[in-house]
């Protein structure tokens, strides 16, 4: 989700600037969002910078009456919401009268779905030619449970806030009172790993400095290369994606000096997750399949799980479920091997995604139960609220309301302190709206 | 519109509509490359030397240009001796659902509407003309009278009638089935009244036929009706659907008209990859038409044309990179912003292709043709009319190919395959 936010924020800043530069003449924009609650979501940003007229279409008649009649005088943008689905009378009225969109003199933002943006290319050309520009967001496509595969390659883990403040006091109080100088420097590698998860980069940036200092003092390589790969990851994180890669790339070296493999393989994953964020997405299959051989030859099914993942994701992104799912359930096969339910859990999840992506909801449903049902068994609560929320969504989609907001409470009780509370507080607000 | 000097000029100069207006092809407008120049300069030759009226079908694949270069011949012909009437049919009809007796009807009440304004017409050819009309749409003379007031005039009102009511056109089509020769006599005598009164001859330009929706309405309307597009006594224009001209029939259709005219697309890169200098002139002058060529790097704008080479999809790339220039803060488009908008709309296209039509892409890539097996089978055709493969003429002749755009897709396709 980071990467995916950073991404789409991206695409919704070039709008938001093609919508400001276009002031006072005709364009068409057209956008890609699959989830209505996420394009609430952007119309609210937009409607925070101009004034609006959104209209949700339902016939081409509205379309061609609303264009030829209204006066568009005090509205800045107009926001055309197509319906799910493409019927032949609205193909052929954007089609056929897409001067009109021209002719209003302010420009126009046109969102629709995936399926209907297919059904303009091939079925109203005239239109698709038209279109002064285009956007695909994928926040709906990719969702939640993708985060998992693109946080970064940091060998910790946490169950909440709580236990992260409490690993905070345990460690700022040995740092008194150790007197081991490598002891030392994992404790403020550590140390910096927290500030991290607790979102203070810059406090984490501090901890990393101190710790390379003295890793550097010692003379330990190994330290050092794995403070560089966490800097990379504050960097990554803050968005300084050119720094961060020179950071991955310097641990990438060192652990190639001490032939630490894993470190390698880890280092390969990060440079593949910064350029998948990049949208290099062909420089991320490289990395990312570098770092899968590393661990298949050394046997490391855990980091095999991740990075199967992460090719998964990488080909669900270039619109290649098909391919994604065969990497996907290639990790179900190494299941049975590692053995972590968490990772099985969120693979589960994963699969789901991208059935949901392909519009097969039932199919969707039935890998996201799955999940919830390790998760729930697991006790990870934040987890759980998140798979609650992505089933809440099939059944949003499916239109059935009140299930979704059965799913979506559900996760707010188990969110609670987490920002999983505020993006489902957020999608029950929406859906009740 | 003046030359931009900075990205959001340059965003703005960048537009997708055809050229319509004198400022506009006086700014933008590029002569395309000698060795395939306009047919249009010919056309308006043939047009003011010819000594009866002549009927020209008019072809070119989406994007290359065919409504800007029909609003240049409509600013080209001598109007001392020629009244135009130029107009689109999407302007004026259901272009999914009209057929030839919706067609003639619309055609006739243009022509009208422009008789009013050019001479004083005879009161009995007037009247006539439209008695008829009211009585084909069961238009009243209280709803002529009632919508006058509101300033619709009589052919506006019945057009709009024709476009948008679907009793009105149940009406007509049952009227003409047995009076479609009355209504084209009674076209005629329109056509006979303006041009001995103003003494001038007219020349109507229909565009956007080209567009119409189905296979079926297409072949319907230019195949099995021909005979009756070549009997308005004035010159005529009619846009042609290029698909239909993949269709055997086309043969014996074409004859019947006095001349086809095709707006070729022109490649970039000649059969073996090498650059064609004048064409890819063309497409950086469209650009140092719109924008100081300072606001691009060299290397990025050759990108742009060699990875599209077709006019609407090239503006377009040039639109998405410079909004992404813009947005990164720069001073130029750079090679960075022109690789994105070009691999988003690659990505976009090779979703929506299917595998049949991969292998159909495979196939003209490698032959440099684009045929389809059998009357039943219409792989290359549909790949032609999205788009997504070429057909091109420089001196080689005419030759297909695939889309730029798709290029580096093709060794994934092959292993796929």
């Amino acid at each position: 989700m980071e990467a995916s936010g950073l991404e789409d924020l991206e695409e919704i800043d070039t709008i938001i600037a093609e919508l400001e530069i276009s002031q006072g003449k005709g364009n068409v924009i057209l956008c890609v969002v699959n989830s209505p609650a996420y394009r609430e979501k952007i119309i609210q940003v937009l409607q925070r910078r101009f004034s609006t007229n959104v209209i949700s279409v339902e016939t081409g008649e509205q379309i061609i009456r609303t264009l030829k009649e209204q006066d568009f005088k005090s509205v800045d943008v107009l926001i055309w919401i197509m319906p799910e689905e493409p019927t032949e009378d609205l193909l052929n009225t954007l089609n056929n009268f897409r001067e009109l969109f021209y002719d209003a003199k302010i420009p126009n933002l046109v969102f629709y779905n995936q399926a209907f943006s297919e059904e303009v290319i091939r079925k109203a050309p005239d239109f698709w030619r038209y279109r002064g520009n285009y956007y695909e967001l994928k926040e709906a496509e990719r969702g939640m449970a993708f985060e998992a595969l693109e946080t970064l390659a940091t060998p910790f883990s946490y169950q909440d806030k709580e236990d992260l403040l409490r690993r905070k006091r345990i460690n700022e109080y040995l740092l008194e009172r150790v007197r081991d100088k490598e002891e030392k420097a994992d404790i403020l590698l550590e140390l910096g790993v927290i500030f991290y998860y607790s979102g203070d980069l810059d406090k984490a940036l501090e901890y990393y400095e101190k710790a390379l200092e003295l890793n550097d003092e010692l003379g330990m390589k190994e330290g050092i290369a794995a403070v560089f790969g966490n800097i990379g990851a504050v960097y990554f994180t803050k968005g300084e994606l050119d720094k961060a890669l020179q950071y991955f790339e310097k641990a990438l070296k060192l652990n190639e000096e001490l032939g630490n493999k894993k470190g390698m393989a880890n280092q390969l994953g990060n440079m593949g997750v910064l350029y998948f964020t990049k949208g290099e997405l062909d420089k991320a299959s490289g990395s990312y399949k570098k770092a899968l051989k590393i661990f298949e030859e050394s046997g490391i099914k855990e980091g095999i799980a991740t990075l199967l993942g992460n090719i998964g994701a990488l080909y669900f992104t270039k619109g290649e479920p098909d391919k994604a799912l065969e990497y996907l359930r290639r990790i179900l096969g190494l299941h049975d091997e590692f053995g972590s339910k968490e990772s099985l859990a969120k693979n589960f999840e994963n699969i789901g995604v991208v059935y949901s992506a392909k519009g097969e909801l039932n199919k969707a449903l039935e890998y996201y139960e799955k999940a919830l049902k390790i998760f729930e068994e697991m006790g990870s609560r934040i987890e759980t609220a998140k798979t609650k929320v992505n089933i809440g969504d099939i059944f949003a989609q499916k239109g059935d309301k009140e299930r979704a907001l059965e799913y979506y409470r559900e996760a707010k009780d188990l969110a609670a302190g987490s920002y999983v509370f505020e993006f489902v507080s957020k999608r029950i607000k929406e859906l009740k709206e | 519109m003046p030359k931009a000097t900075n990205l959001i000029g340059a965003y703005n100069n960048f537009v997708v509509e055809p050229l319509k207006t004198e400022e506009e092809f006086r700014d933008f407008y590029v002569e395309r490359p000698k060795r395939t120049p306009s047919p249009i300069e010919e056309l308006k030759d043939r047009i003011e030397n010819a000594e009866s009226a002549k009927k020209y079908i008019f072809l070119g694949f989406r994007g290359c240009g065919k409504s800007t270069e029909l609003n240049r011949l409509s600013r080209l012909i001598d109007k001392e001796h020629f009244i135009i009437v130029s107009y689109s049919i999407r302007e004026e009809l259901d272009v999914s659902d009209f057929d030839f007796r919706d067609f003639f009807a619309s055609m006739a009440l243009k022509i009208y509407e422009t008789a009013e304004k050019e001479v004083d017409l005879e009161t009995d050819i007037e009247e006539d003309f439209r008695e008829f009309m009211m009585h084909i749409t069961k238009v009243s003379e209280e709803d002529v009278t009632r919508y006058s007031e509101t300033g619709i005039s009589f052919s506006k009102l019945i057009l709009l009638k024709l476009g948008r009511e679907a009793k009105t056109w149940e009406y007509v089509r049952k009227e003409l089935e047995t009076k479609i020769s009355d209504l084209i006599e009674k076209l005629n005598w329109l056509i006979l009244e303006v041009e001995s009164k103003s003494t001038k001859r007219i020349v109507v330009i229909v565009d956007d036929l080209d567009k119409l929706a189905r296979g079926e309405q297409a072949e319907n309307f230019f195949y099995k009706n021909y005979g009756l597009l070549i009997q308005p006594n004035c010159f005529v224009i009619y846009t042609f659907p290029i698909p239909l001209a993949f269709n055997p029939y086309y043969e014996n259709v074409r004859h019947a008209f006095d001349v086809d005219i095709i707006l070729p697309h022109f490649p970039v890169r000649d059969g073996e990859k090498r650059i064609n200098e004048e064409n890819f002139s063309f497409f950086k002058g469209i650009v140092g038409k719109r924008m100081d060529l300072g606001l691009i790097e060299e290397e990025a704008l050759k990108d742009a044309i060699l990875s599209t080479g077709k006019i609407s999809e090239f503006i377009s790339v040039m639109k998405d990179a410079t909004i992404k220039a813009y947005r990164n803060e720069r001073t130029k488009i750079t090679q960075e912003e022109v690789g994105k908008a070009l691999e988003k709309l690659r990505r976009t296209y090779d979703r929506t292709l299917t595998e049949a039509h991969k292998k159909r892409l495979l196939e003209i890539y490698e032959k440099k043709e684009a045929r389809d097996e059998n009357t039943s089978d219409s792989t290359s055709r549909d790949l032609l009319f999205s788009l997504t493969a070429v057909e091109y003429e420089d001196e080689e002749g005419w030759w297909c190919d695939i889309n730029p755009l798709l290029m580096p897709l093709v060794e994934k396709w092959k292993q796929a395959d």
